[in-house]
Parts: structure tokens; sequence; C-alpha cells
């Protein structure tokens, strides 16, 4: 090793130095003691803290303890929207193949969340929809432990929420606007009521399903199968298909 | 008067301990606990040459079932993939080591702000690369991971839909997902790289890699726990099932635990707390003001232009600028706001003309001056020139208090290598029989390179040299821990017993007689 230092004045020549700090008298040679013994003790706290490290990157943790299922509500869903259409307005003069007979827009009310289990209310929540203008679909996302091997009478209900239906309604009627449901047929209301049982740790899913409406489903294809079978059969329902 | 910090004072007692146990173990050179940075970049390496293996058979189509083959690999993926785990959990041990040791050592305020700053922010993406490698292999540790680390971010209003979306159970998870997950677990360390630079990029000449044999001690202890001790499959994600039991690796996932059953804004705010607790670390625990030490200045007239001091600085806080004052040499220009107040340029300069104020090498001999006044050192006494921090811990009151009954005599040093070697010539002139040079090991200077510079000017010429015509049998030097007081008492009495042998009989004598005497009168 060499190092760069200076007699005297301009630029640095270089001059040896010590290949390593343990060819310093007293800097250098072995530790004290029976070498045997140091080796030892040296390679033993080593594997220690060599298995602990090992240990402690695989530690056994339990995340859910007990047997209990889970009821998920999660879906994402485009939300039920209200209309309202204006003349066009007629300062805004434009060529005629540019003119509509009417404007007209469209605002989704905030949904509202209801969950029964055995007749008991156990969600009732207003859900706003996503996005910053509120015009993007709603996300639910809802987890509830249930009792696993039992059946549970469940409810869930996803509509417009009618008191926010009325204010909007109110709002454009004071402008002298109608507000109606944008689709025919009027505001959907989503709406599922059955008997559900889950297994222990089983998560029973509420979704929407293809088309449209509230569907159960579960991890286990078997189970479902069974849960049809036994539909068909006119047994009552363990688990939906 | 010293700053009172009992926490720290604790800490650093715990630190001398064990510093002395590993040394008494492994010597200087291999302390593992010396080589916490250095060990942290070797771990880094393993990962990424580990990694390289498992990335040619990981499948982002079938993440579990790939990582689920590579472990059945008995001869080569079992293990590899262990080594990558555990050289990840041993980074995370190096790490938090490495930060507590700078800390207690005072490392952390001033201009060596930056390296514990960048430090966070490495240790903060070594977090997120190692999130993304558990969720990579998408067994039960894999979703909860994921759940929880998307239940957290859908707090911020960033996202255009919540993130909790992907793992309810609706549909599969993505493969986009496992893609980007993919992607950031290769490309993060890439950036941890430059990081890394910023982080010793106020040092001068650092190490990143451990010396060769222990790097291949670690890499062999890492390797023979992985074929002992393979990491095993935990079951594989279920989104519609509860997940029971998980193998958790709490050197990065403790938290897990601790975050579960609370919502996600007081995640938010308890780690913002955290993170900004650990940032002011450099604030908080500065010197109070009346403690802060002056940095280094230039006596221009003195200044020679030789460029030692910019050379031997740790820090790179010197520079050579042309003179305006006419003549020809260069000029030492000290930064202010990187000088770290080692002193180290004191030691370095043979006109003595660079230095902390009240620490240069003309300020030391007054110092050496007073010492001597004050202690008398007879012929046949040694004086230990005891570094501060290391040396063996002799400095303290009552460990040299204690040594003075012996003819050993403690003169503190702010660090060894601020010691100019004028000190060392002068405590011999001035009556002292022989001057130990107590530093700390070398890999653990407070200031990096002191007992390096201190050894090369004292033993092999460098400038500002012990000079030629001090008898070297009457000097010696040793490297300890705060620890090791009993290893730096062997050595000043070794050294001591040399001292006698060069003394003509009657003044050894004298000297054996006065030890004796001092000898009888403690027992009595």
């Amino acid at each position: 090793m060499t190092s760069h230092t200076t007699k005297g004045h301009g630029p640095p020549e270089e001059v040896p130095e010590p290949a390593a700090l343990t060819d310093v008298p007293g800097l250098g040679g072995d530790p004290p003691g029976n070498r045997r013994i140091r080796w030892t003790l040296g390679l033993l706290g080593a594997a220690a803290a060599a298995v602990g490290i090992a240990w402690l990157s695989q530690v056994p943790y339990t995340v859910h303890g007990d047997d209990a299922g889970m009821l998920r509500l999660s879906w994402r869903v485009a939300g039920e929207a209200l209309e309202e259409c204006r003349a066009p307005d007629p300062a805004a003069a434009r060529p005629e193949h540019m003119t509509r007979d009417e404007v007209c827009r469209q605002r989704i009310p905030p949904h509202r969340l209801r969950l029964e289990v055995e007749g008991r209310t156990r969600v009732n929540q207003v859900v706003e929809p996503g996005g910053i203008r509120g015009d993007r679909p709603f996300f639910v996302y809802e987890d509830m432990l249930l009792e696993p091997g039992v059946r549970h009478r469940v409810r869930v209900e996803f509509g417009p929420d009618p008191e926010a239906v009325e204010r909007m309604k109110g709002e454009a009627a004071a402008e002298g606007v109608e507000m109606t449901p944008a689709r025919e047929g009027g505001l959907r209301h989503r709406t599922l009521e059955r008997e559900v049982e889950v297994g222990p740790r089983e998560i029973a899913l509420v979704t929407v399903g293809d088309g449209g409406e509230l569907v159960v489903r579960w991890a286990d294809p078997e189970a479902a199968r069974e849960a049809a079978a036994e539909l068909e059969d006119g047994a009552p329902p363990r688990r939906a298909p | 008067m010293a700053q009172r910090r009992p926490f720290i004072d604790a800490g650093r007692r715990l630190m001398a301990w064990a510093d002395a146990a590993c040394n008494r173990l492994y010597g200087w050179r291999f302390n593992p606990l010396y080589q916490t940075g250095t060990v942290a970049v070797l771990l880094f390496v393993v990962l990424a040459v580990t990694g390289v293996y498992l990335f040619l058979f990981y499948r982002i189509g079938d993440p579990y079932g790939s990582v689920e083959r590579i472990t059945e690999q008995w001869w080569g993926g079992q293990w590899i993939r262990s080594m990558h785990r555990y050289a990840s959990a041993g980074l995370v041990v190096a790490v938090i080591l490495h930060a507590v040791r700078i800390l207690l050592q005072d490392r952390h305020w001033g201009s060596r702000a930056l390296a514990w700053m960048s430090g966070l922010v490495l240790t903060f993406l070594c977090a997120v690369v190692a999130w993304t490698g558990y969720v990579m292999v998408w067994d039960g540790q894999a979703l909860v991971l994921a759940r929880e680390g998307a239940r957290v971010l859908d707090f911020l209003p960033i996202f255009a839909e919540p993130l909790q979306r992907m793992f309810t159970g609706e549909s599969d998870v993505p493969g986009a997902f496992f893609f980007l997950n993919l992607f950031l677990h290769i490309a993060l360390p890439l950036g941890l790289a430059l990081i890394l630079w910023i982080h010793v990029s106020r040092t001068a000449r650092p190490r990143l890699m451990p010396p060769r044999k222990l790097s291949w001690a670690i890499v062999g202890v890492l390797l023979l726990v992985s074929i002992a001790y393979p990491v095993s499959m935990g079951e594989p994600a279920d989104l519609l099932r509860l997940t029971e039991r998980i193998q958790l690796d709490v050197t990065y996932n403790a938290w897990l635990p601790l975050v579960a059953d609370l919502p996600a804004w007081a995640v938010w705010l308890a780690g913002t707390a955290l993170a900004a607790a650990v940032l002011l670390v450099p604030y908080w625990l500065r010197p109070s003001k009346g403690h802060v030490p002056e940095a280094s200045v230039v006596d221009a007239q003195r200044c020679t232009g030789c460029w030692q001091c910019a050379l031997d600085c740790p820090w790179e806080a010197i520079t050579m600028v042309e003179r305006t004052d006419g003549r020809a040499a260069e000029l030492a220009v000290v930064d202010p706001t990187i000088c770290a107040r080692c002193g180290i340029c004191a030691g370095s300069c043979a006109p003595m003309g660079v230095g902390p104020p009240g620490a240069t090498g003309r300020d030391q001999l007054g110092d050496v001056r007073t010492f001597l006044f004050r202690v008398e050192p007879g012929p046949g006494d040694v004086v230990v020139v005891g570094c501060l921090h290391g040396g063996g811990g002799l400095t303290r009151d009552e460990e040299s208090r204690a040594l003075a009954q012996e003819g050993i005599y403690v003169y503190p040093a702010r660090c060894a290598g601020s010691v100019h070697s004028s000190v060392v010539e002068f405590l011999l002139k001035g009556g002292a029989g022989g001057v130990l040079v107590a530093a700390c090991p070398p890999r653990d200077c407070w200031h990096r390179e002191g007992t390096k510079w201190v050894a090369a000017r004292m033993f092999y010429d460098r400038e500002a040299e012990l000079q030629a015509r001090v008898d070297r049998r009457r000097v010696a030097m040793t490297a300890a821990s705060a620890g090791e007081g009993r290893e730096v008492r062997t050595a000043a009495r070794e050294l001591q017993e040399q001292v006698h042998t060069l003394m003509e009989p009657e003044e050894a004598e004298m000297a054996f007689d006065l030890i004796q005497a001092c000898e009888r009168e403690e027992v009595g």
C-alpha cells in the first residue's frame, strides 16, 4: 500500500506505508488467550448469531387464531344515475348541426349499503361514488366475522340513498328542472337475502355478478356445487352456487 | 465539562463491553461489530447474486408455483433462496447495529447528518424492496403483507381505485401486479446503489467491503445455515380463506402485528412520527451549544502548502488553494461545514499550522507542558497517550488515578490521530521513560483514520513523522476499545519493563524503589 505525502512544497510524492495495520508494532498479532478456545467460542458465537437471524426470519405468527369464518362484501359497480335535461342556452348561438334539443347531465347520488345478519343491522352507511367529481364507480369493501358451521340469514341492500335522491331532486326542482332516473325502469336497488353458512376461516364473498345482481361466492368450488345440488333437490340452501 | 446523557453513556458502556468481547474472540481486524456498515454492503451483494439465480426461475404467471419449484431444488434453489432470505434478514441486523453505533459514537450530527439521513433513506428503500420480495412468493405471509400494504396505501388519495380491490377475491390478482412487484424488486436496488454513493460521499477513501477473510466467513456461515435450516414454503395465498398462521420474518415485518388493528390514518401518523423522530436525531442529539467543538482553522503564516492535512483529512474537508499573499506554495483551507472536528489535521501538520482552535500541535505542546509539570514523570514511568473514545477507557478519572500509583500516567487525547508526533517526543524529553499511544482499533476509530495515521507517523515516516532522534524502544502503540482497559494496562506495564531495561542500573533501582514504596503505601 502506498500513500501520497510530501516533504516540503509541491505536489505530493509517494512514500511507503505499512502493508496492513497489523504490521504496526502493537497492533498486530492474535488476541490474547488460548487459540483453540477462542476459535471454538468464536465459531459458536457466529453460528448462534446466524441461527438467531434465520429463526427471526421465520417466526410462527397467528394471524387468525379462532375458527371464525367471514362474510365479505366487495364489489365495484357503476352507480345509479339521475339525469336532468335542460333546453340549450339560447345565448350560446351555434350552427344548426351543432345544436341539440336538450342538454342532459347525469349525477350519481350517494348510495346506501345495509347489511343485516339474523335480522340485526350490522352495517348501515352511505357510500360516496368514487372520483373527485363523484362520477366514478362505487367501491364497497366490508369484512365481518361470522360464526362457522351455523346458517346465518343474511340480507344485503345496495342502492341510491333515498334521502340523497330527494335532496338532489329538490335542488333541481328549485332551478325549475326535473331530475329523473337515467336508466329506463327507474333506480335500481340491489338486494340479496339468503341463508349463508361458512366453514372455519372460510370467506363468503358477496359481490356483483355478471348480470349485475348481488351473488355469493366461495373459495371451495366443490362446496358450491354441493350447494347447487341441494338447491335443485329442493333442500334449503346451505351454500350458494 | 462533558455533557451528561445517561442513555448514551449507558449505551456506550454496553457497546464497549460487546466490542471487547468480540475483540477477544475475533481480534479487531475481524470484529464484526466494527464492520456493520461494510457487512451490510456485503450482504447486499449476496442478495444481488442469489437474486439473479432466483430471477431465472421466477414466473409472474405462477408466482407461488415457481418459488415452490425453486425451493424443491435441493441441490441449488433451496439453499440459494434461503441465503437470499437470510442475507436480507442479516442486512437488517447489520443496519440497525450500524445506526446504533453511529448514534452512540456521536457520528450523526453536523456534516455527518447527510450520511445519517441518506442511511435512513437506504433503510426505508431496503424495507420496500423486502416487502416486494415477500409478496413475490405469494404465500400466506405475502397475502397478509399485500393486504396490509394496500390498506395503508389506500389512505392516500392518489389511486384511481382502491388497491385493496385486488385482494378481495372478486377475481384473481392481476398479473400486472406481480410484474410491477418484480420490476420494483429489481429496479429499487439499482437506486440503492446511487444513495449508497451519497451515503459515503463525504468520506475520504470509504471502505465498502469487510476484510476478505471476514467476507468469506460470513458467506460461509450463511451458506451453512441455509443448508442446515432452509427456508420452507408457507401455504399458498388464498383470497377467499382467512390466513391462520404464517412464518413471519420479524426482521422486516415486525410492524405487521402492531398495525393490524390500527386504522390506516393511525398507521400513517405513527409512521410519520417515527420517521420524523429518527430524521431529527442529528438535531436532537447533537452536542449542546457550549459543547460543540470548533472547526479546524489554518494559520496562513505557518502553512507551507505541503498538502499533508488535505491528504490525511478523513472527511475531505481541506482543500488547497492558490495563495494571494505572494508566497509560492499553496494554502490549506478548511470547509467548516464539512469539518468533523476530529483534529486529525493537527497531527498531520509538521509546522503545527492547522487544527481546531486550542488543539493545534502548538496547543498540544502547551498542554503537555502543563501535564509534565503536574505529574512529573520519572525515567521509569510511562505516559499513556490515551484516546478519549477508546484506548481501553483509561482516560476515566478512576482508571488514571489507579495507574498513577504504578508510575503509569494517562494523557488524554481527543483522537489518537490528532496527537502531534512532537507530543511524544516532548513527553520523553520531559522525563517520561516511555510513551504508549493507546488508540481505538483501526476499524473503529470514531474519526475513521486516526489510528492509521498516527501509526504511520510514528513508525513509517509519514509526515509529520516522529523524529529519527527519538528512541523507538521507548515508544509503543496499542489499539483497544473502551472496554479493553486490561489490555492497555498490560501493554503499558510491558513498555515499563522495557524502559527499565534501558535505564542505567542506579536509575532503574530508584524507579523500582519508588514503585515498591507506592505499593507499600497503598497496602498500608
